[in-house]
């Protein structure tokens, strides 16, 4: 049951045209106020610059300097390569997990419908609650898994939180527990959408799980993978909760995202033009990720 | 593989997959009833005489925030509502130029990063004083709950039989009349789900929250973040304050259970 069309397809009553921009009319100025606007304003702000705590500097206008400057500096190519090892890990787990789980849980067996109420919990939680839930488990002095389910497997670490070594897979790991079941959800739809004869007819030719896997289970899934990973690599490219409550970015830069680096450098640092150049750049990086999704996800259903 | 071995390898990996899924959240409330020598005992003490005194230490400092939270998020969802049901309705029934670039721009709003907007808003506030202001923090989460209300009631309307609205017609009903008589009262159920899915975003948010508050109109998931950057955590009154905040969020949650992959998924997938 996926709605990739848009409302074209729906039978719309002719007229009423006048009334209808009436109506939608309130809607079209908040969010040109609330995104158009801001948007326009953070490209005007990329193009000059302007340190809050420096108004004595004026805010002369400076082109594309900043892009050129911030793209090439050290922070950024550090940020860049943190939130690529961050995106591309958790994406990988999350949706190896996730298509797991969903497998698990599309078996009808007794009791299974409590455990697909139950997997769901860790998507419910407040992302910073359940960062600090984790912070709580790894922590030097009364984490549970640092100081005891570790050591009780014979792994002793003097630290997790503030080594530069494990820093950014803690923060992977625990947007992987609470980001998995929505991959799981939307797979697990997927597979309630590969008709059942069809499971029946490839075991009457006697296919193996895994031919079962590769050639009906697979393809069942195509726009329900592509769904999932569109938003869960748009997601973890966004995420800042996490990170923020567990690490600080830190230790040092250790775990400092494009996301953190942009808001060190606003609040920290007050340079707002750098700042909404971080924005900006983020937004292209987004674009171009969903366009090539989108072009995968059309070209999926013209066939 | 035999057809007995399997159901068995599915139940012990749904019971690895539960425990794991549980376990944090499980631990953390549980140590919120914990005193501070217990907490940090290891190992862990599992049958202990549950004490209250974290809840007493962090009652009124959370009183405080969970009000804002709850006034920012009503806000939010108010104006939202009030303005995005007409809208979702006019594009859905009636003939509208441009509705598909109005869609798609909606849609882009799942995706576009908050952070491009925030610096500008943080800017707009400091000269307009609206910075650590509730509707301040009300009006920015406009930029989520809007788009995500639109575009999830949508769905809704499409769902009502179009018959029903012409044959209000026919019996010479204004269109004022149809929306407010015929079709909003058969929205109800998908206006309570869409308020509460939109609810629960909004006291969920941390970002700008974070960055557009101080002390004012702090919200819960701004304090959590702040009390726990210090060096010497509180763990228990933190496990009590985590504990507190999400018990109406899965409570709303447990309402809307079946509506969360739609919400979450901006309607790709009605599960």
């Amino acid at each position: 049951m996926i709605k990739l069309k848009f409302s074209d397809t729906q039978k719309r009553r002719g007229g009423g045209s006048k009334f209808g921009i009436f109506l939608i009319l309130p809607s079209i100025i908040v969010l040109f106020a609330v995104t158009i606007y801001p948007l326009v304003y953070a490209i005007y702000m990329s193009l000059h610059r302007w340190i809050l705590t420096r108004p004595d500097l004026g805010r002369p206008f400076v082109g594309l300097n900043n892009y050129i400057t911030l793209l090439r500096g050290p922070e950024f190519i550090n940020a860049l390569k943190i939130t690529i090892i961050y995106v591309s890990l958790s994406v990988v787990l999350t949706m190896l997990l996730g298509l797991f789980e969903a497998l698990l849980l599309n078996e009808k067996l007794k009791g299974m419908s409590i455990a697909r109420s139950i997997f769901i919990v860790p998507m419910l939680i407040t992302p910073v609650v359940t960062a600090f839930g984790w912070k709580f488990m790894l922590d030097d002095v009364a984490g549970i898994i640092k100081n005891w389910i570790l050591p009780s497997i014979g792994l002793n670490v003097r630290t997790i939180l503030a080594s530069p070594k494990y820093a950014l897979y803690s923060c992977i790991a625990t947007e992987v527990w609470y980001q998995t079941p929505l991959v799981a959800l939307i797979l697990l739809a997927g597979l309630q959408s590969i008709s059942k004869t069809e499971y029946e007819a490839a075991q009457i030719d006697g296919a193996s799980l895994f031919q079962m896997f590769r050639y009906i289970i697979l393809p069942g899934l195509r726009t329900y993978i592509l769904i999932a990973l569109l938003l869960r690599v748009m997601d973890s490219f966004k995420a800042f909760d996490i990170i923020w409550v567990m690490t600080n970015g830190g230790p040092g830069t250790a775990s400092t995202t494009l996301n953190i680096l942009g808001y060190e450098t606003l609040v920290f640092g007050q340079r707002i033009s750098d700042a909404a150049t971080y924005g900006i750049i983020m937004l292209y990086v987004i674009l171009a990720i969903s366009l090539i999704f989108i072009r995968l996800l059309t070209r999926g259903s013209e066939k | 593989m035999s057809s007995k071995v399997k159901p068995i390898l599915v139940y012990i990996f749904t019971a690895i997959i539960i425990i794991y899924s549980l376990f944090p959240v499980v631990w953390f409330i549980e140590s919120s009833f914990r005193t501070h020598e217990q907490n940090v005992s290891i190992p862990p003490v599992w049958i202990f005489k549950p004490t209250l005194d974290a809840y007493h230490r962090i009652m009124s400092d959370f009183t405080k925030v969970f009000l804002n939270s709850y006034l920012i998020a009503t806000m939010a969802v108010m104006l939202s509502l009030i303005i995005g049901i007409p809208a979702a309705y006019a594009l859905v029934r009636m003939q509208i130029k441009r509705a598909r670039d109005i869609e798609i721009w909606i849609l882009s709003m799942r995706m576009a990063p908050a952070f491009a907007f925030i610096v500008p808003f943080y800017l707009f506030y400091m000269r307009l004083n609206l910075l650590d202001t509730h509707i301040g923090v009300a009006l920015v989460y406009l930029t989520f709950t809007l788009p995500f209300t639109i575009w999830l009631l949508e769905g809704f309307i499409k769902d009502i039989p179009i018959e029903v609205e012409e044959s209000a017609e026919i019996d010479g009903c204004s269109r004022i009349q149809i929306l407010f008589r015929i079709t909003l009262p058969l929205m109800v159920p998908g206006l309570i789900v869409v308020a509460i899915l939109t609810y629960v975003a909004c006291l969920n948010e941390f970002l700008f929250a974070y960055i557009l508050t101080r002390e004012n109109a702090l919200t819960i998931p701004v304090a959590i973040a702040t009390k726990v950057s210090f060096m010497n955590i509180d763990w228990e009154a933190m496990c009590a304050y985590a504990t507190l905040t999400i018990i109406p969020i899965i409570f709303l949650s447990i309402i809307v259970r079946n509506y969360i992959a739609r919400g979450l998924t901006f309607g790709a997938i009605k599960g």
